[in-house]
């Protein structure tokens, strides 16, 4: 890779650049993971240092080249789109209540004055550190002490150009005490080139702050892409992420949380479709540090032809934190025989007063459903295409937003094979 | 409750009832290890030159690996050159023609375990090839085994009078380079248990040995061999016990079955060799390596474990479901308590068709203890219809133990079923109400309720195991609640 002094030219504080150097040293020593680290174990990426990735951005696209091919249709309150690494300005509107809540960081470097605020997360992470080293698009959203933010805050990633880029946007959410906000992040851009998405997302909530964080790629089937979502949760505070990872040649998700306060809490849940010769990969971990935190976890995969998905879920149990409630749903679907689901569903506790639990399956549909529906007029392929999808599907229910939700639905559905079957059927 | 936790405290500090030392002259070699000490033992065993040079091929290669540092536990550096290798009862050359010959010290060791080698052997209906350190000293039932065929004997016996049997199957199921305690043990090991069941053979009566540690700083390396030629069955038992010391001790054990067309092996363990002392010091390093292999067509091969001893657990019993329709079933009960720590569990690599596995492990953790369950299940792209079941369930007992869960799930087919279930928690003041109210001690209600928790797995075990082992879970677990 093109790893070379570039990170000196790029924008940002002091800090900033303090902590690009040394992000940039600590990679240069540390390389990309193999897959002999026990968290690389089902996904290899090394491949990603061969490629000649352009790090500087491409022009940025005129607004009509932005024009998106396949919006989330939601009442965003404020949308930030970015197109090829560069944020496009005119293609984004910031609601007037918005103004300042949303600042995206191309204009606001004097906001990280400090330096990023979680690097220190952020750095144990190998591509932490690239994303620390080269970052230079993303945003800074802060909700200010006890405001609701009630309509979404959209943030587009579109690649449309065909040159090789890797691109590595930042984003920082922070919530102040008793606020609240929803949060969506969309990839997508039907680019065929090889091109590289490393995210990084912080996000630090206060206590009393309630997040609500949805993923949504659907990048090329060329593409690479790899997010680190990085929680700290103080008292009381409650984060519910959601993860859908349709597109891309290779998607590798890693989430950490951690329940540093009592009371804090959160939900993960996602749906993985790997399905043409795709590689999908959810690494999560929770760190349960204080009483009475509570976690859950509820992930669905399904793998096609060629296709590996793998899901690995961690929580830790960490001394004295007593009180502690942690479900782990990890539920798979293998649609061809040369496609393979690894699953992980992995529990550390040093606490005694816990209730913990994990599930995992991997298999086919279920015979009895597909006697059901059969028994009822639909034609097997059909029957086996529906149940496909209410499977996927069911990893929607924890979202509120009604118009979001029948946005994804549609979305898993058309992902799939043989959806036309049965949505001749509705 | 005062009196009460005072009950708990004694019970607490209640020390290993199996705690001596019986004092017999080694004929030891000294310690360390190079090429000359595994010929030297390979000499004083008399073995054939090809398993001499199968020792050196493991040695030469044990050389170039690294002692791993993935499973969940904190072991202090061992110094290999530290331990002696060889070390056999003085008058084991005269080899005893009878019980009557047997030193009586040993006789006397055996006496106060308990073990059932006179007339008791005989009462039990089992069968004792009992290791006294590195070498079999008295071999049972050896003319009732010999009229149903089955050949039952030590390692070194098994070399001298059946060479093309260990050199058809040793070393087929876990290879001399697999890992790198079993690299050691390939070169090293002394002696064990050899069994061979004959085509067709219902093996008459249970298997047991009994292993016993005995000189100081000596490691012991027993390799045991199973095999169930076609349409055969047995049922194996080993049992353990060690004398109390303070210096860590090294046992590195190697375990193969193989289990060929409609063949089924059954493999029992109680595991309670001393855990060191209430803070840690001492105790047995337990580094075992099991791996059935289930060649033919519906075979069977079932390992049921209960751990409670050893300072240190790493220890895997795995099937490897080769044949078509073969079962492989994995039972497993493992206790931690004070400091001691356990990495147990199973690894089931189904490449038959329709081969089936289950997994019920049970971890409790008391005290200080460390308990991780590390499981793989892996289907292959040729195990069509293959089916798994996990449950996996951990017990807390006081808020300074850990309980961990590292289960591996791969699977390659669609119609392969693989369902992974785990649980943890602690005992609910619910349940402790309950018992309490009806007139049970605290100590006696948490002995029946980690019981009960057990049950899946003791119910797999024989009869005369599963109430040696329900013992050891009370003795271990009274007073970890308080």
């Amino acid at each position: 890779m093109a790893f070379n002094g570039l990170y000196k030219d790029l924008p940002g504080s002091s800090a900033v650049d303090a902590q690009r150097k040394d992000a940039f040293e600590r990679f240069m020593r540390a390389g990309l993971p193999t897959r002999r680290d026990e968290d690389w174990r089902y996904t290899e990426i090394s491949a990603l240092g061969e490629i000649d990735f352009r790090h500087a951005v491409a022009p940025p696209a005129t607004a009509k080249q932005a024009a998106h091919h396949d919006p989330l249709p939601i009442r965003a309150g404020s949308k930030l789109t970015f197109v090829n690494g560069r944020y496009a300005p005119e293609s984004s509107t910031i609601n007037q209540s918005h103004r300042m809540l949303v600042h995206p960081l191309e204009t606001n470097w004097t906001k990280l004055s400090d330096g990023f605020p979680g690097h220190e997360r952020v750095f144990a992470h190998p591509l932490g550190l690239v994303n620390t080293a080269f970052t230079q698009l993303g945003a800074v959203i802060s909700i200010p002490k006890n405001s609701h933010v009630d309509t979404p805050i959209l943030l587009e990633f579109l690649q449309l150009s065909d040159d090789t880029l890797a691109v590595q946007p930042r984003l920082i959410i922070e919530l102040a005490a008793n606020s609240s906000a929803e949060v969506i992040v969309q990839h997508a851009g039907q680019s065929s080139a090889t091109n590289w998405t490393n995210m990084v997302t912080e996000i630090h909530q206060s206590a009393g702050s309630k997040l609500t964080f949805i993923h949504v790629q659907e990048q090329g089937l060329a593409a690479t892409h790899t997010c680190l979502t990085t929680a700290a949760l103080k008292r009381d505070a409650h984060f519910s992420g959601g993860y859908f990872d349709l597109g891309g040649k290779l998607a590798r998700n890693d989430i950490e949380i951690a329940l540093d306060e009592h009371g804090a809490s959160a939900e993960l849940f996602g749906a993985f479709l790997p399905i043409q010769s795709q590689h999908a990969d959810n690494h999560i971990k929770i760190d349960h540090r204080a009483p009475n935190t509570t976690s859950n976890e509820y992930f669905r995969g399904i793998a096609g032809p060629k296709s590996r998905g793998v899901f690995n879920g961690k929580v830790i149990v960490h001394k004295h934190a007593q009180k502690i409630s942690a479900q782990q749903r990890s539920d798979n679907l293998l649609l061809d025989k040369t496609a393979e689901i690894d699953t992980k569903p992995e529990l550390e506790i040093y606490a005694d007063d816990v209730k913990c639990s994990h599930g995992a399956t991997v298999g086919e549909l279920d015979e009895q459903h597909l006697f059901y529906l059969q028994s009822r007029g639909i034609n097997e392929l059909a029957a086996r295409a529906l149940l496909t999808f209410a499977f996927a599907n069911s990893s929607l229910d924890f979202i509120k937003d009604e118009a979001l939700r029948t946005a994804l639905s549609e979305k898993i559905a058309k992902r799939l094979p043989q959806h036309e079957k049965w949505e001749r059927l509705t | 409750m005062a009196t009460e936790s005072q009950d708990l405290a004694d019970i607490v500090q209640r020390k290993y009832a199996h705690g001596f030392v019986t004092d017999i002259e080694q004929d030891t070699v000294a310690p360390g290890l190079n090429e000359d000490v595994i010929r030297f033992i390979s000499a004083k065993k008399g073995e054939p030159e090809f398993l001499t040079q199968w020792r050196l091929k493991a040695y030469r290669h044990w050389l170039t690996m690294r002692a791993p540092d993935w499973a969940h536990l904190n072991i202090a550096p061992i110094d290999y050159q530290a331990i002696s290798y060889y070390a056999a009862p003085k008058n084991a050359d005269d080899a005893p023609k009878s019980l009557d010959e047997v030193d009586p010290k040993l006789l006397e060791t055996y006496e106060k375990l308990g073990i059932p080698l006179h007339e008791r052997a005989r009462l039990a209906g089992v069968a004792v090839d009992a290791v006294f350190d590195s070498v079999s000293v008295a071999t049972t039932f050896k003319t009732k085994l010999a009229e149903a065929g089955v050949i039952f004997c030590s390692f070194s016996e098994a070399v001298q009078n059946h060479p093309e049997l260990i050199k058809k199957y040793l070393g087929t199921v876990v290879p001399v380079r697999d890992n790198y305690f079993a690299a050691l043990n390939s070169a090293v090991f002394t002696d064990g248990s050899f069994v061979y069941i004959p085509k067709g053979v219902r093996c008459p009566m249970e298997l047991s040995t009994y292993f016993r540690i005995n000189a100081a700083n000596t490691g012991q390396f027993e390799r045991t061999l199973i095999i169930a030629d076609e349409g055969s069955h047995v049922s194996y038992l080993e049992g353990c016990t060690a004398p109390m010391r303070d210096e860590n001790q090294l046992h590195a054990a190697v375990v193969e079955l193989v289990a060929l067309d409609n063949a089924e092996i059954k493999y029992s363990t109680v595991q309670n060799w001393y855990p060191g002392d209430e803070e840690g010091r001492g105790g047995i390093y337990n580094f075992v390596t099991k791996r059935g292999d289930c060649r033919g067509v519906r075979s069977k091969i079932s390992w049921t474990q209960v751990e409670t001893g050893s300072a240190i657990t790493w220890k895997y019993p795995s099937c490897v479901l080769r044949g078509k329709d073969s079962v492989g079933e994995f039972y497993s009960v493992a206790l931690t308590n004070n400091y001691q720590q356990a990495d147990t569990g199973t690894k089931m690599i189904h490449i038959g068709e329709n081969s089936r596995s289950t997994i019920i492990s049970k971890g409790i953790s008391a005290g200080h203890g460390q308990n991780a369950y590390r499981g793989l299940v892996r289907i292959m792209p040729t195990a069509a219809g293959a089916r798994n079941y996990t449950q996996c369930d951990s017990l807390l007992l006081g808020d300074q133990c850990g309980a961990h869960t590292f289960p591996y799930i791969e699977s390659r087919r669609p119609d392969a079923r693989v369902e992974h279930e785990a649980t943890t928690s602690k005992i609910s003041e619910d349940q402790l109400f309950y018992c309490r109210q009806r007139g049970l001690t605290e100590e006696d209600a948490v002995n029946m309720i980690v019981n009960g928790f057990c049950k899946e797995v003791f119910k797999e075990l024989p009869m005369e195991f599963a109430v040696e082992a329900q013992n050891l879970m009370n003795v271990s677990l009274e007073g970890a609640v308080g």
